[in-house]
């Protein structure tokens, strides 16, 4: 494996394994079906919790996220695509709970659908390195502000800092182009740039 | 954060109702039984010239539940006991097994009792089954072999990193 870093190693093993996982889902073997919920249940609560307010909404989704999974799962076409497909689902979850919950309020979702691509200049530069280790970085402080951001930044920060999603990935989870993608997230940086700065001001 | 309130068991658990092979088992054979009802139905009222209004009501009724039992397992063979690949092989293998009794039963019956060439049209409904039957077990095995031919890939690439 000469010239490749270990965070890529691991990142290709987990790719291979999620991808043999899917394999045996489709072909119907009960035990994967176990292990698939093993190694994503705790990603998937984690990523429906950061959206959802209420622990038992989340919980929610959650449920309803893994039962349309197995309802799904004959029609995923490339099993290499699991990590953003599960993701892509639980997202779709979180937002009929988000539109039942905040019906009256219909300015979330509707960003959720249409963020312009105003920022989208702000991301090309990023290598795969230098993205590791702004990963790292970030990932600290979205622990400490998640809470307070709006839920349309909250999703594309969990999804790329917390979750480890390409930005190709999210383009898939969220069903939008990739520019709107780098542009939301731009937006969500910012959004935390600002709410960091805030905080570190306060006495 | 908080851990999931909802435990991997209680899921796995339920997955596993979700995806027992009775259940599965029980909606196709369900749907190969309707459908063999509906085709017999349908071709006696067909056939059967001298059928009093009454009866002709009855079997119309009758061929409306086998329709109706059909597409609600066919809805649920599609939307909530989803068939994976092996399933997929299992249900084509039974949907021949039944066509193949389904052919027999209406060529013995036809060949004894009835006259002419009219009563030809329940067996070939029955081949008609037969050969959708057939060419959904090739297409089931074709994808199970595909699948477990990447599987076979992926733990090989898998075990290869683990050795480097």
């Amino acid at each position: 494996m000469t010239g490749i870093t270990p965070h890529a190693a691991m990142v290709q093993r987990d790719a291979l394994t999620d991808e043999l996982l899917a394999v045996r889902c489709l072909l119907g073997e009960p035990a994967a079906f176990d292990e698939l919920v093993h190694r994503w249940h705790e990603p998937l609560w984690r990523y429906t919790r950061s959206l959802l307010p209420d622990e038992q909404v989340a919980a929610d989704a959650l449920q309803d996220t893994w039962l349309r999974v197995l309802r799904s799962m004959p029609r995923l076409r490339d099993p290499a695509r699991l990590r953003p497909w599960l993701f892509g689902i639980a997202r779709r979850s979180v937002m009929d709970r988000l539109r039942d919950r905040y019906a009256q309020r219909t300015d979330n979702t509707a960003e959720l659908s249409d963020v312009a691509d105003e920022y989208a200049h702000a991301d090309a530069s990023l290598t795969a390195e230098s993205e590791h280790e702004e990963r790292q970085t970030v990932r600290a402080q979205l622990h400490a502000s998640l809470d307070r951001m709006p839920v349309v930044d909250r999703d594309v920060l969990v999804l790329f800092y917390l979750q480890d999603l390409s930005l190709a990935q999210i383009a898939e989870v969220q069903d939008v182009p990739l520019g709107t993608v780098k542009s939301r997230l731009s937006r969500a940086r910012r959004t935390l740039r600002h709410l960091m700065t805030h905080t570190e001001t306060l006495p | 954060m908080n851990a999931p309130t909802i435990s991997p068991e209680s899921v796995r658990a339920r997955l596993a109702t979700e995806l027992s092979l009775p259940s599965r088992v029980g909606y196709t054979s369900l749907l190969l039984i309707s459908l063999s009802g509906a085709a017999l139905v349908g071709e006696l009222l067909l056939n059967e010239k001298a059928l009093p209004l009454r009866t002709q009501l009855a079997f119309g009724a009758l061929l409306l539940i086998c329709a109706a039992w059909c597409a609600f397992a066919g809805w649920v063979l599609t939307q909530r006991r989803v068939l994976y690949a092996q399933h997929h092989v299992v249900a084509a293998r039974m949907a021949i097994a039944f066509s193949l009794v389904f052919i027999m039963g209406t060529v013995i019956v036809g060949v004894q009792r009835a006259s002419g060439t009219t009563w030809l049209l329940a067996p070939a409904v029955g081949v008609c089954m037969l050969v959708v039957g057939l060419l959904r077990l090739r297409v089931g095995r074709r994808r199970v072999a595909a699948l477990t031919k990447r599987r076979a890939e992926l733990e090989a690439a898998l075990r290869q990193e683990t050795y480097t």
